[in-house]
């Protein structure tokens, strides 16, 4: 089987993930909030929260709140800040998990929702952002990598913008965090919301959101947390306002060992192994007349090959591949319905190839040499 | 050879109207042929492992690979509870040589 589809989720996770979570159901998993100072190293949640502020440059670790995913992440950003009344602007590559909340709040009559429009290859441009920034508007959210053609946005200029205009500036780093640079402290980043399974190499189910000093969300939800029970109200402080109910350590211990192999074998030799590949692809896809390539050559996380097959709908195309070939990669939408007019290519969507630091060239090269013959069954139609 | 299941199939798909039949043995070439006598055959034997397409102009299109257990059928869109009967007998009648 060739894996081809590591924006949805990766596979396969290095083997220290799999080790530590095997590893986790020979001890009892402790809780955080109820180990002593001198059992700090001991305590997974607080030593991944400092891994992962080390990887995003955050300064206090505790600034850095679990959660279930990506989604659970952005709908506590959203639904946390205090927007009613005002303006949000989104750009057109959103993820269903950001138009979905914003757009169930504007139809409450909460909010107004602004789109901002992307190029060809699903980038913004900060320029078109600034200009869809409105009196009223608190929040823009912006997907700092797309997950459809893995085009990256500047989030350093568009943080600026944001700022410039009194707004906070909520990221969607899905498919960014463990894929390229993230420096929440320098680029001035208000909440960032990330999953765990894709490029962090954790399980499925444990992700987080990154919280500024000084920003207050409402909690999506209450409960129990293990420690100051005699509060009838949720505890305040960070991140226990945040975390009510049994955290998902075995999900903090895979993400904690995934962040390990990153740091350890550095974000910049994962970047240039996954650059490597994607030179391959344009190298052998690109000219094909009968190929047409949607993801940006420049400003990417050379991580999605997002195309179609000319004359051909983007399932039949995966159907083959997986049929035929034994590849597997992601056809459709991708839960990103905003940016197919932009790409023109409504309404089916694309074919996205999605590769990782364990993808390997002669992997690469059964891909291409698979769409070349698919390709030509379009002369047989 | 025998329909054992169908099973809607739900995604982002080139028909948001498709179901794939769970068969009773791998496919050959022959059930291929088969099948193909219903519309437009199409036989892909280029491919690692050979794949085949079936139009059958104005009600479905049947696909699959060689070897495998399930086909996948694409219905019109505008037809919901589409009468699958027939390519059901159809493809329960046929006797493996």
């Amino acid at each position: 089987m060739i894996y081809l589809n590591n924006a949805a989720t990766s596979f396969p996770k290095p083997k220290e993930v799999k080790d530590a979570v095997v590893a986790s159901f020979d001890y009892p998993l402790v809780h955080s909030s109820r180990t002593g100072f001198e059992r700090e190293e001991e305590d997974i949640a607080y030593l991944c929260r400092v891994r992962l502020a080390d990887l995003f440059n955050v300064e206090d670790p505790l600034r850095i709140v679990f959660t279930s995913g990506s989604t659970e992440a952005l709908n506590l950003a959203i639904k946390g800040l205090s927007l009613d009344g005002s303006n949000v602007v989104i750009t057109a590559i959103e993820h269903n998990s950001v138009i979905r909340p914003v757009k169930t709040l504007e139809k409450e009559g909460k909010i107004s929702v602004t789109i901002v429009e992307c190029n060809k290859n699903g980038y913004v441009y900060p320029e078109q952002i600034e200009k869809s920034i409105r009196d009223n508007t608190r929040a823009v959210i912006v997907n700092h990598c797309s997950n459809v053609t893995g085009a990256v946005l500047d989030l350093e200029k568009i943080a600026k913008i944001v700022h410039s205009r009194g707004a906070y500036l909520i990221v969607d780093a899905s498919q960014s965090a463990g894929a390229i640079q993230i420096d929440c402290k320098n680029w001035d980043i208000d909440l960032l919301a990330f999953t765990g399974h894709k490029s962090l190499f954790g399980l499925q189910g444990i992700g987080g959101l990154y919280i500024k000093e000084g920003i207050e969300l409402k909690p999506l939800k209450v409960g129990g947390t293990g420690i100051l029970s005699e509060i009838l109200l949720q505890p305040e402080g960070v991140p226990i306002h945040y975390e009510a109910g049994t955290p998902n350590r075995p999900g903090i211990i895979s993400l904690y060992a995934g962040v390990q192999f990153i740091l350890n074998t550095g974000l910049e030799k994962i970047l240039e192994h996954k650059k490597k590949l994607y030179q391959i692809l344009f190298d052998e896809l690109e000219g094909n007349e009968d190929i047409e390539i949607y993801s940006p050559r420049e400003n990417t996380s050379y991580s999605n090959f997002c195309f179609n097959v000319k004359k051909m709908v983007p399932e039949e195309v995966g159907y083959m591949l997986e049929s035929s070939f034994d590849i597997y990669v992601r056809t459709g939408l991708h839960c990103a319905p905003l940016m197919l007019p932009y790409l023109g290519v409504a309404p089916w969507g694309t074919v996205r190839a999605s590769h990782s630091y364990f993808t390997t060239e002669e992997e690469i090269y059964k891909f291409t040499d698979a769409i070349k013959k698919i390709a030509l069954v379009t002369k047989k139609i | 050879m025998k329909v054992l299941k169908v099973k809607e199939v739900k995604d982002c798909f080139e028909s948001n109207n498709s179901c794939d039949f769970l068969l009773s043995g791998p496919i050959t070439k022959e059930f291929a042929e088969y099948l193909g006598k219903l519309g437009k055959f199409l036989y892909f034997d280029e491919f690692d492992v050979p794949a085949f397409k079936v139009i059958v102009r104005g009600e479905y299109t049947v696909k699959g690979a060689i070897g495998k257990k399930t086909i996948r059928i694409l219905l019109p869109e505008d037809v919901s509870n589409y009468p699958l009967d027939n390519l059901i007998n159809y493809i329960n009648q046929y006797k493996q040589k």
